[in-house]
């Protein structure tokens, strides 16, 4: 926790003067969880969110470390679109009537599925504070899918998450559960020890030919050490050869922490690139919700850090320009790329092909003769949230590039990467106008759906589990 | 490499060809409809003048200046395949234009026909005081010139360094000096009103027709595509450097010669007198 200083006569310390009041947002304080106003300031070419509980005074918190990029995002913020269903109705206002309810603006790219809390190792950093807590029924994630297809009509995708879900005993039948039913891609987020340990059990997962979000820090033992607790390179080695083997997509995700594996992101994105199993990566700046060390809002890891990470270590290979903002969830809160790979090791990144940035804004250019509606459809399905490496962001690629004008290009069905950044909101982050707009969602038990940072920072997450804890005792 | 040495007339002998267009994008020049808008904007035309596309190529700037400034439009280039393209998407996009093929050093029109003459990345490739001497026969007294075109200076170590296939595609050979710019306006009886320099129009430019090319060879290579024809002519027509360019390489120069002022891109509009 941090509060600004107190001057004598009981008011804040401000800051410098020269900061620029940019907007005013919703938030909520650290400390209680109560929802509060929250001012957004620019300031040394840095965004933070400023509030005051009425209880335990100011935070401060570091939100985008890139202010004219933020600003000029907001072009990038495509117009939201209903699920087909809601939930819940509107009575305290956001974020306290999860959901959705019918003031938010976006439906679900992709919903997850929390299996079990329990998990088979014990990270000093953890979002989801795996640990004792409830194992799901197949029939009660049975009745998790039929909802999310209620609720949306013809989802897009579907993440088995956790806990750490492949120790779940029925993790198999859920997967089968998935894919019987219409949904677009099934995945599993996992560390990918039990992948590394368990060849027995790995051949009946691997023929249901889900997708792998495997966590994937680093590529050195010592970061491992320091954000999961223990040396686990080889484990991550081992897992992924497995999953080459039996031809399983995989995208790296690695959490990046500011002094620890920030000066790995070039080699992560490297080595991904060379590895057959691996399709992309994801860099997400370590959150602070769940459970985590201590740290200091103000210095926190954000996505153009990331950038500055890829564009400083990668020697052109890929740069910050490549990336553009996902537009379907609020722009500063992901950024994108994919990459052709040419069979001699070629890394031709689209947005450098295609003006990705001009089919994209959604403000100034509507009225532009020169955007063909194809490329843009096939575009926004590439930035999405719910894009997924394979096959299908292969036929966006390739539709993409139909601005080529050549009709062989719809053979490109071969390798196409795909690079994420995703920052997740904490409690000093949260900010309402971006929680409203969030297109990933966590499935409940109950039939609802709760926005993911929502879930992880307002307290829902706390009260699901204890919820879940009881039902089982009884 | 000199600047003289690789005055390979590149776009002129070859860029009729879609693989220019899907090379270098529909609009054939930096800045892309983008540079186009802001010059339109800049000349403040009214809606109902008469505006003269000189060297229009598939005519994406014609389409922009007749459906965004509502102005009368005509268009003419040389080459007849892309006056072709040029009819087909003004008719698709419902736009009366008025395209034919011809010689901007010899224009079928009578004197003082137009309001504003709008010529792109083109005199760089022709006698440049021959074709504004033409340009300016077709404008009407008190009529806008409304032109970009890419700038080099002579003798400069950066724009040297410059490999020469990809010199040759920018046509440097033939662009613009520092000085030339007001100097040759004045003697065809043109007063400067406007002149702004977009130096990372350029490198953007070039950076995107790299990245293109690069798709073009990888993807032709990996899918098995009869790429050779097209890719052989384009790298006859740019300098049989083309193959060996390092492309990344050849952009760093491009870089480091925008950053010096030795190589830019400039728009300017002016008055005729």
């Amino acid at each position: 926790m941090r509060t600004l200083e107190l001057t004598p006569t009981g008011e804040p310390h401000l800051r410098p003067d020269g900061e620029i009041f940019h907007d005013l947002t919703r938030s909520i304080c650290p400390e209680c969880r109560q929802v509060i106003d929250a001012q957004v300031l620019l300031r040394d070419d840095k965004v933070y969110l400023r509030k005051r509980c009425p209880e335990h005074g100011w935070f401060e918190g570091l939100v985008y470390a890139d202010a004219t990029a933020y600003v000029e995002h907001a072009r990038y913020n495509k117009p939201g679109q209903a699920p087909a269903r809601i939930s819940t109705q509107v009575v305290d206002g956001c974020p306290l009537d999860c959901g959705l309810c019918p003031e938010h603006r976006q439906h679900t790219c992709l919903a997850l599925v929390e299996v079990n809390t329990a998990c088979n190792l014990d990270c000093p950093v953890c979002f989801a504070n795996a640990g004792a807590g409830f194992n799901l029924t197949l029939a009660e994630v049975e009745a998790m899918l039929d909802r999310f297809v209620e609720l949306e009509g013809h989802p897009e995708v579907v993440q088995f998450s956790g806990g750490e879900p492949t120790i779940h005993p029925q993790l198999l039948p859920m997967l089968d559960a998935a894919k019987q039913r219409d949904i677009g891609f099934v995945m599993v987020n996992t560390n990918g020890v039990r992948i590394a340990d368990d060849p027995k059990w790995f051949v009946e997962f691997a023929e249901r030919r889900p997708l792998i979000y495997l966590q994937f820090d680093g590529l050195t033992d010592e970061t491992y050490r320091v954000i999961r607790g223990r040396p686990l390179l080889e484990t991550k080695m081992r897992a992924l050869d497995r999953l080459a083997e039996a031809d399983l997509h995989v995208m790296l995700v690695a959490a990046v922490e500011r002094g620890v594996n920030e000066h790995e992101v070039g080699p992560i994105v490297e080595f991904g690139l060379k590895h057959p199993a691996v399709r992309g990566v994801m860099f997400q700046p370590v959150t602070h919700t769940g459970r985590h060390p201590d740290h200091d809002p103000m210095q926190r890891m954000t996505v153009p850090d990331v950038l500055r990470a890829i564009d400083g270590q990668m020697d052109g290979v890929f740069r910050a320009s490549d990336f553009v903002p996902v537009p379907c969830c609020f722009p500063s809160c992901s950024s994108v790329t994919y990459a052709y790979l040419g069979d001699e090791g070629e890394v031709i990144p689209l947005p450098r092909v295609i003006e990705v940035d001009r089919y994209l804004d959604y403000i100034t250019n509507r009225a532009q003769p020169d955007v063909q509606p194809e490329i843009l459809h096939a575009l926004e399905g590439l930035w999405s949230a719910g894009s997924v490496p394979g096959d299908r962001a292969a036929d966006h690629f390739a539709c993409a590039a139909c601005d080529l004008d050549l009709p062989a290009f719809s053979q490109l069905v071969r390798r196409i990467f795909q690079i994420q950044l995703r920052d997740f909101l904490d409690p000093w982050t949260f900010d309402v106008k971006r929680a409203m707009k969030c297109c990933i969602g966590v499935l409940q038990t109950d039939g609802r759906m709760i926005p993911f940072c929502t879930y992880n920072t307002v307290g829902y997450r706390e009260e699901t589990r204890e919820r879940l804890f009881e039902s089982r005792r009884q | 490499m000199t600047l003289e040495a690789s005055a390979t007339p590149c776009c002129r002998v070859l860029y009729g060809h879609p693989l220019v267009e899907l090379v270098l994008g529909e609009s054939l020049h930096p800045g892309g409809i983008d540079g186009t808008r802001r010059l339109l904007a800049a000349a403040s035309l009214a809606p109902g003048a008469r505006l003269l596309d000189a060297g229009c190529g598939s005519g994406a700037s014609a389409r922009l200046a007749a459906g965004e400034f509502s102005l009368l439009v005509a268009g003419i280039d040389v080459s007849a395949a892309a006056i072709r393209r040029a009819h087909e998407r003004a008719m698709r996009d419902r736009h009366a234009i008025e395209f034919r093929t011809g010689d901007l050093t010899e224009l079928p029109y009578q004197a003082a026909t137009f309001d504003g003459v709008l010529v792109e990345c083109v005199l760089s490739t022709l006698p440049k005081q021959a074709a504004l001497d033409e340009l300016r026969r077709v404008l009407r007294a008190g009529g806008r010139l409304l032109l970009s075109d890419v700038r080099a200076e002579a003798d400069a170590a950066a724009t040297d360094r410059i490999p020469a296939g990809l010199a040759a595609a920018l046509c440097l050979g033939g662009a613009w000096r520092t000085g030339e710019i007001d100097r040759l306006l004045a003697e065809a009886g043109f007063r400067v009103e406007h002149h702004w320099e977009q130096g990372q129009l350029l490198e953007a430019f070039v950076d995107r027709a790299v990245a293109r090319l690069e798709l073009l060879r990888v993807a032709g290579r990996d899918l098995d595509l009869d790429l050779a024809t097209v890719m052989n002519a384009v790298e006859a027509s740019i300098g049989a450097h083309t193959r060996v360019v390092d492309w990344r390489a050849a952009l760093a120069e491009v870089g480091r010669a925008l950053a010096g002022g030795s190589l830019g891109y400039f728009s300017v509009v002016a008055r005729a007198s």
